[in-house]
């Protein structure tokens, strides 16, 4: 079965609209003969997707996002196979590896730094358009995890940071609130009065 | 059919989709899983056993492979990757190597699947959309603007 002529069947969506194309692909993974394509020439059999990729296994990463200008179906098959979160990028933190790609970087790292999500994204958009030195950018850079050395000083810093906060706070300070409260609003809640007297 | 041979050696007969035998040792067959299991299921001795997948002279370089797998120990290491390079080497081109891949993946020898999946890997690796189209006969089915933004997408690999 030639996976081309499944795919010309399908309505395909506007011009570039590679979610679209995706997601089209992704539900007809039954009818995914994507590798029919890599038929070697006066041929009438095809190479099945599991030889592809075991094929696509063994090339390096440069050459798999190259493959994927190559045709619809192994832009798919690569898509599903290899596609990774897009990375969020921090032109502050520098290039890290492939491997750190990814929301679970942004979670990891912004659990720990306290960034907030807008901020990336800010920056994501600044940084995709030009690097740090205003020079067009052609490869994003993506997050870096913080060392572990890194981790355990904010910890450590964090750690000290409540306990000064606790150290600081006076007891009769809690005994006020009543108090307070009973300032603040005018018509303090009902009963409060009678708990106090 | 099996036969055995003066050195107790149980030979068997395979044939090819286009009708040729081979008469090889067990061991030497066995090297195939596919036909180790048929060998366990005792098809090896109603007559050949036939294999409709493969031709006769993808079938002669499959099992001059297998000869020499299983009559070497693993002391010939670095000898036997020397003579699996010249192997696939001899397989001319990538047309050929894709039969053997087909061979190696129907009759389960991983040892030659990895060894000509990785030939190909290396004959694909930096070459060009339109060089791995004209090698693997792919047709271009991306329309120009699409071809256009899946390029600017991945343009660090075009660097």
């Amino acid at each position: 079965m030639s996976s081309s002529g499944a795919v010309n069947k399908r309505k395909r969506g506007v011009c570039g609209d590679y979610n679209r194309l995706l997601v089209d692909e992704y539900t007809n993974a039954e009818q995914l003969v994507i590798s029919t394509n890599m038929a070697a020439p006066n041929r009438s059999s095809y190479l099945p997707p599991d030889i592809v990729e075991e094929i696509l296994d063994l090339l390096p990463r440069k050459s798999i996002d190259r493959l994927r200008s190559v045709s619809k179906s192994l832009f798919s098959l690569l898509a599903i196979k290899f596609n990774v979160p897009k990375p969020l990028y921090c032109p502050c933190k520098g290039v890290s590896s492939p491997s750190n790609y990814g929301i679970k970087s942004f979670v990891d790292q912004s659990l720990f730094t306290g960034v907030g999500l807008s901020d990336y994204i800010g920056d994501a958009k600044k940084s995709r358009l030009h690097g740090a030195n205003g020079t067009k950018r052609s490869r994003p850079n993506p997050v870096v995890i913080p060392k572990s050395e890194t981790l355990s000083k904010l910890r450590v810093q964090r750690r000290t940071k409540t306990k000064k906060i606790l150290a600081t706070r006076k007891p009769k300070q809690l005994y006020q609130l009543p108090l307070l409260l009973l300032k603040r609003h005018s018509h303090p809640p009902k009963g409060y009065l009678s708990c106090i007297t | 059919m099996s036969i055995t041979t003066e050195n107790n050696e149980k030979m068997i007969t395979l044939m090819s989709s286009d009708g040729e035998e081979f008469v090889v040792e067990e061991a030497v067959a066995a090297q195939s899983q596919t036909i180790k299991h048929l060998i366990e299921d005792g098809c090896s001795t109603e007559g050949s056993i036939p294999l409709p997948n493969v031709t006769g002279r993808v079938l002669s370089e499959v099992i001059q492979y297998c000869k020499k797998h299983s009559s070497s120990d693993d002391k010939e290491e670095k000898e036997l990757e020397a003579w699996d390079a010249e192997f696939v080497k001899a397989a001319d081109d990538h047309v050929a190597l894709t039969d053997l891949m087909m061979a190696a993946n129907f009759l389960d020898i991983k040892g030659l699947l990895d060894l000509v999946a990785q030939t190909l890997a290396n004959m694909i690796t930096g070459k060009s959309p339109e060089e791995v189209r004209r090698m693997w006969n792919i047709k271009n089915d991306f329309t120009p603007e699409e071809a256009e933004k899946v390029r600017k997408e991945n343009q660090w690999a075009f660097e």
